[in-house]
């Protein structure tokens, strides 16, 4: 927890770290490290080799045709699949090793409750594992737009209600990191915007953002940084800023063809 | 641990699959030994009493059931992923099913065997019907009826844990119970070894009531107990170590 806000505190200052380079590095250490994860189900391949960093203070887009092991890789990364290679290291630690992980770190990787719960029990459940105040769950359905809902089941909710239930549970115990996986799906282009602000709000207060999303649009005008996997593999890893001033004219969903394409055809 | 059972008693209460189970099964207990009690005609050499309450084994039943819902529920919902990613090291989520569903099994056992036997009783002796049963004869069925039911949920959250499939750990569970363990009962010498050994008859053993088909051949009572808790806790074993080593995907 105090971690946590203690990196929080640096946050904005963190934004710029790039532009101050000069700087000694030991002050920011990433708060998602993943190097070489590997993952094979079966026969199949998942994922080959896929290396990269989240950094405090920033969003981070992490992009991907289908199949291409996002999810996977995520899932890895917060110890729901064992890599079969490779480390993947979250707040310092093994997400497995973290003390609290509710407070460190925050997902939303389906937007999975039971049907039968009303929305505020999903959270009073979760807020009770993770040993924190029943009392969190209100304001944050408030938060998410959920409070007139919340007395209803979860099974009578839309699949965009359902997000942002699910983004009410990844901010329950105020992480420093948050990794979400398509957190758009469902939503109408109000809760998209309304996203979009939440996003570039929590990054703002110094938290790292690693969101996957195929809306490219989207990306665009939201993350700092970004990350593309194809067939199992980092394709780039970059600034959006660099990225685009690379190939002037070009917008991110040329870049990310492109990338994807010729990772396709290579042997 | 103490917040893993605080969520798992929430899980418990804030759904309605087990309020419906618990109050299904009490009220079924209730009218069938109610009805036998009153109307049916006793075989000879066993007592009624006994005989009426093997109809409280239902508790058993359900409370395996229970065990096996409250994983498989976490898996078909995909509830399992937040659940696993609070309690990373995944064996303490199972630990939190196991103390809070044993307890809510002890509970439910207990009072519902305790109003089985205050049902049948006075209505067999108003048939003038002798129960067969001393007061402790009473006792012994009511506490057998409490630790049954526990033991009986332990198992389920072991097999769910196994089996993860709802449906398919459900069908299982239900067909071992009350197809394949009657039917193998009737074979010559494997028959007495299903009546000592199977799930029906260590719930009757343990409950001290009658088996079906009704053996001779029962364990005693602390035995069956000790049987019943082995397969508890090799079920949870083999439960909790497939639970952390299998990898998470929905």
């Amino acid at each position: 927890m105090t971690a946590t806000a203690s990196t929080e505190g640096s946050g904005p200052a963190a934004r710029h770290a790039t532009a101050a380079a000069c700087r000694p590095p030991a002050i920011v250490s990433p708060a998602i490290q993943v190097a070489g994860l590997r993952k094979k189900f079966g026969s199949a391949m998942a994922v080959e080799d896929v290396s990269f960093t989240v950094s405090y203070g920033r969003i981070t887009g992490f992009l991907g045709p289908n199949g291409a092991g996002k999810t996977t890789t995520l899932r890895m990364i917060l110890g729901l699949i064992r890599a079969d290679a490779g480390t993947a290291v979250v707040a310092g630690q093994p997400y497995a090793k973290l003390q609290s992980p509710a407070r460190s770190v925050g997902a939303l990787l389906e937007a999975a409750a039971h049907p039968g719960r009303t929305g505020r029990d999903h959270l009073r459940v979760i807020a009770a594992a993770a040993g924190l105040s029943g009392h969190h769950a209100d304001p944050l359905l408030d938060r998410v737009g959920l409070a007139p809902a919340c007395r209803q089941r979860v099974g009578r909710y839309s699949l965009g209600m359902r997000q942002r239930l699910g983004l009410a549970a990844a901010l329950l115990g105020d992480p420093g990191i948050l990794i979400l996986d398509e957190p758009a799906n469902g939503l109408d282009p109000e809760g998209i915007r309304w996203l979009r602000d939440l996003l570039r709000t929590l990054a703002a207060q110094g938290r790292a953002v690693l969101v996957s999303s195929h809306i490219l649009a989207e990306v665009a005008q939201t993350a700092d940084d970004i990350v593309v996997i194809s067939r199992g593999r980092t394709v780039a890893q970059a600034p959006l800023g660099d990225l685009l001033a690379a190939r002037p004219g070009a917008t991110l969903e040329d870049i990310y063809l492109e990338l994807t394409a010729t990772a396709a055809g290579a042997p | 641990m103490t917040r893993l059972i605080r969520a798992e008693a929430l899980r418990l209460t804030t759904t309605r699959a087990y309020w419906l189970l618990a109050i299904g099964a009490a009220a079924l207990i209730a009218s069938g030994v109610a009805a036998t009690a009153a109307a049916t005609s006793f075989t000879p050499g066993l007592s009624p009493a006994r005989s009426v309450l093997s109809l409280a084994q239902l508790a058993q039943t359900v409370a395996l059931i229970a065990g096996v819902l409250s994983v498989t529920g976490e898996f078909r919902y995909k509830t399992i992923t937040p659940a696993v990613l609070i309690t990373p090291r995944r064996a303490p989520l199972l630990a939190a099913k196991l103390i809070t569903l044993a307890a809510a099994g002890l509970a439910f056992g207990l009072a519902s065997t305790a109003t089985a036997s205050a049902i049948t009783l006075p209505l067999l002796a108003a048939r003038h019907i002798p129960a067969g049963l001393t007061g402790s004869g009473v006792a012994a069925i009511i506490v057998g009826g409490g630790i049954a039911t526990a033991l009986s949920a332990a198992l389920g959250i072991g097999v769910g844990a196994i089996i993860r499939n709802q449906v398919g750990a459900i069908v299982a569970v239900l067909a071992l119970l009350y197809v394949a363990e009657p039917l193998l009962g009737f074979i010559p010498h494997l028959g007495a070894a299903i009546q000592q050994y199977g799930l029906g008859g260590l719930a009757a053993a343990t409950t001290r009531t009658i088996g079906f088909p009704a053996s001779e051949h029962l364990l005693g009572q602390p035995v069956a107990a000790l049987v019943l808790a082995g397969y508890a806790t090799a079920a949870m074993l083999a439960g909790a170590t497939l639970l952390k080593r299998r990898d998470i995907v929905t």
